[in-house]
C-alpha cells in the first residue's frame, strides 16, 4: 500500500484517478490547489506526490522542488499535458521518478507504482547506513554522504541506479539492464540519459579520499561499481 | 524558425524592390526634366512644356501608384503573418487545453474497460476497447497539430550524438504490439547527430502511415553506413500513389480521406533541420531513405 497524494485541478480526471487508486489500495489523497497539498504534506508523509504542473495557484515544477527539499523520500511523479521536451527535462531535473503526459493509460500509472513499491521492498532489506572507505550510502534517506563528510540528496533515479550497482558490486551491470530495470519496459530513455545520472555518482565517489570505490565504464556493456575491500 | 526566415526573405525583397522603384523614378524624373532641353530637337514647337508637364504628371502618378500597391501587398502579408501565427497559437493552446479532458475520458474508459473485465461483460468490453482506441486516434492528430505548430514556431532543437540502432531498437520495441517489423543494421553502435525527440516523431509518423495505408503491417528497416552519412532504408507493404516531388508538402493527400496530410510533412521538415535528406526510392512497395549526417567524433 502506498499513501499518495494526487495534485490535479481537473474534476473529473481528479476524481475517477483517486477512486481508482483507493480500490487498488492505495490511500490516495486528492487536492486540486497548491495550498491544499502543503496542508496535507504537513499533516501527513506521502511516498508517492502525483502532480498536474498547469494549476490555479502556481506551478506543479515549483511545488515539487518544494517537496524535494522538505520530504526527498517521497517519490514525485507528474502527470501533464504538457508535453514538449524542454518541460520534460525540467521535471526530471527536480529529481521526479518519471514524467506522465495527458492522456496517459492507466496502465502507466499502475506500472510505476508497482515499480516504486517494489523499489521500497528491495531498500527495506539494505542496511540503513553503507560505508565505503569515507563514504556513506544512505539508501532509506535518498541520499549519500561523500568525502568531506556531506550529505547529498540524491533523486530516486540516481538512488535506484546505485543500489542496482551496489548489488551487483565488482560486476559488470549492463546499461540496457539497467534502462529496464529501473525505467522499465514500457519506457525508454536514451543510453545519455543513464551516463547523465552515472556522471553525478562519479563525482560523488571522486571525492573518497581513500580511494576505495569507482564507476568503470565498460565498453559496450555498462557500468561496473568496483570496490576495493 | 521557418516562418522567422521566410519574413526576412520577403522583407528584404520587398526593400529591394522599393530601392528600385526609387531609382527608376529618380531616372524617369531625371530624364523628363532633360528631354525639355532637346525638345526643340524632336519639333514640338509651343507644346514641349505642356509635353513635359503630360509625362512627369502620369510617370510621377505611375509610380506613385505602384509605391501604393507595393505597401498595400506588404501591410496584407503582415497581417495575414500575423493572422497565421495567432490561428497556430489558438490551435496549440486548443489542442493542449482538449488534452485534459481527453485523458478523462480515457481514464473513465479503461476504469470501465477493467471493470467490465472483471465481470466477463463482452458487449461493454468490446464498447469500451473501441472507446479507448478512439482517443488513442484523436490524442494522436492532436500530437501531430501540437508538432505541427512547435515547428513553424521554431522549437528548441538540440543536435546530440545518438547511437541510431539503440534508439530504432527502442522505437522497434514500442510497436510490438501492433506491426512486425525486421531490423537490420550492419554495426552495434552507428553515432549520428540528430535530435532525441525529432527521431521519435519521425518513426512514429512513419509506423502510423504503415498502419494507414499499408494492405500488411510488416515493416523493413535496414541501415548503412556511408562516407559521412548514415541511411535509414525503410520499407513497407503500401503502394505511393501519388506525386513523389509533393511529397512533404503541408497537407498533401493521394485522393484519400485518411490521414491528415501533415506527417510526412512533419518527417521532411524534421530531416531538413537534422541537415538530413529524405527520398522516396520506391512507389511499390513504398521505400523511403532518410539519411542523417554521422558524429564526426565517432565517424
Amino acid at each position: 500500500m502506498l499513501r499518495i497524494l494526487l495534485l490535479e485541478d481537473e474534476i473529473n480526471l481528479g476524481t475517477t484517478l483517486s477512486e481508482y487508486l483507493n480500490s487498488k489500495g492505495h490511500q490516495c489523497h486528492w487536492v486540486q490547489t497548491i495550498q491544499e497539498a502543503e496542508r496535507e504534506l504537513q499533516k501527513d508523509f506521502f511516498h508517492v506526490a502525483l502532480l498536474d504542473i498547469g494549476l490555479p495557484d502556481g506551478s506543479g515544477l515549483d511545488f515539487g522542488k518544494k517537496i524535494r527539499k522538505h520530504s526527498p523520500q517521497t517519490v514525485l511523479l507528474f502527470l501533464s499535458a504538457l508535453n514538449d521536451p524542454e518541460t520534460k527535462v525540467q521535471g526530471l531535473e527536480i529529481g521526479a521518478e518519471d514524467y506522465i503526459t495527458k492522456p496517459f493509460a492507466l496502465k502507466e500509472i499502475t506500472l510505476r507504482l508497482e515499480r516504486i513499491l517494489k523499489n521500497r521492498e528491495i531498500t527495506a532489506t539494505l542496511p540503513e547506513e553503507i560505508q565505503i572507505g569515507g563514504l556513506k550510502i544512505r539508501f532509506r534517506q535518498f541520499e549519500v554522504v561523500d568525502g568531506n563528510g556531506e550529505n547529498i540528496a540524491l533523486s530516486q533515479k540516481e538512488c535506484a541506479i546505485l543500489e542496482m550497482l551496489y548489488q551487483n558490486k565488482n560486476e559488470a551491470v549492463n546499461r540496457d539492464d539497467i534502462i529496464e530495470k529501473i525505467w522499465g519496459e514500457d519506457k525508454y530513455p536514451s543510453q545519455r540519459t543513464v551516463d547523465n545520472y552515472i556522471v553525478k555518482l562519479r563525482k560523488w565517489c571522486e571525492t573518497d579520499q581513500q580511494k576505495k570505490v569507482e564507476i568503470q565504464s565498460i565498453r559496450s556493456i555498462g557500468y561496473k561499481l568496483h570496490i576495493i575491500n | 524558425m521557418f516562418i522567422k526566415n521566410k519574413t526576412k526573405l520577403i522583407i528584404s525583397l520587398n526593400i529591394v524592390w522599393v530601392v528600385l522603384m526609387m531609382l527608376l523614378g529618380s531616372w524617369w524624373i531625371y530624364l523628363i526634366m532633360s528631354f525639355g532641353k532637346h525638345a526643340s530637337t524632336l519639333g514640338l514647337g509651343r507644346d514641349t512644356d505642356r509635353v513635359v508637364n503630360m509625362l512627369l504628371w502620369e510617370g510621377s502618378t505611375f509610380f506613385g501608384l505602384m509605391f501604393l500597391l507595393s505597401a498595400s501587398l506588404f501591410i496584407l502579408y503582415l497581417r495575414d503573418l500575423k493572422k497565421s501565427q495567432a490561428m497556430q497559437a489558438f490551435f496549440a493552446s486548443l489542442t493542449h487545453e482538449l488534452k485534459t479532458p481527453l485523458a478523462s475520458i480515457k481514464l473513465q474508459g479503461e476504469v470501465i474497460h477493467e471493470s467490465a473485465e472483471d465481470s466477463g461483460n463482452q458487449k461493454l468490453i468490446k464498447l469500451t476497447e473501441r472507446l479507448i482506441e478512439d482517443t488513442g486516434v484523436l490524442e494522436s492528430q492532436m500530437d501531430k497539430l501540437l508538432q505541427l505548430s512547435r515547428l513553424e514556431r521554431g522549437g528548441g532543437f538540440n543536435l546530440m550524438s545518438i547511437n541510431l540502432v539503440h534508439k530504432i531498437k527502442q522505437l522497434i520495441k514500442r510497436e510490438k504490439n501492433f506491426l512486425t517489423i525486421n531490423f537490420n543494421s550492419e554495426s552495434d553502435e552507428l553515432i549520428v547527430q540528430a535530435d532525441e525527440h525529432a527521431l521519435e516523431i519521425i518513426f512514429k509518423n512513419l509506423f502510423e502511415n504503415t498502419k494507414i495505408h499499408a494492405p500488411q503491417k510488416q515493416v523493413d528497416i535496414s541501415i548503412v553506413s556511408k562516407t559521412d552519412t548514415i541511411t535509414i532504408r525503410y520499407s513497407d507493404q503500401g503502394h505511393f500513389k501519388g506525386d513523389t516531388n509533393r511529397l512533404g508538402e503541408l497537407f498533401y493527400k493521394i485522393n484519400s480521406k485518411k490521414g491528415s496530410g501533415i506527417g510526412l510533412y512533419l518527417i521532411h521538415k524534421l530531416i531538413q533541420k537534422m541537415n538530413g535528406d529524405i527520398a522516396i526510392t520506391s512507389t511499390s512497395p513504398f521505400t523511403l531513405e532518410l539519411s542523417l549526417k554521422k558524429d564526426s567524433t565517432h565517424a
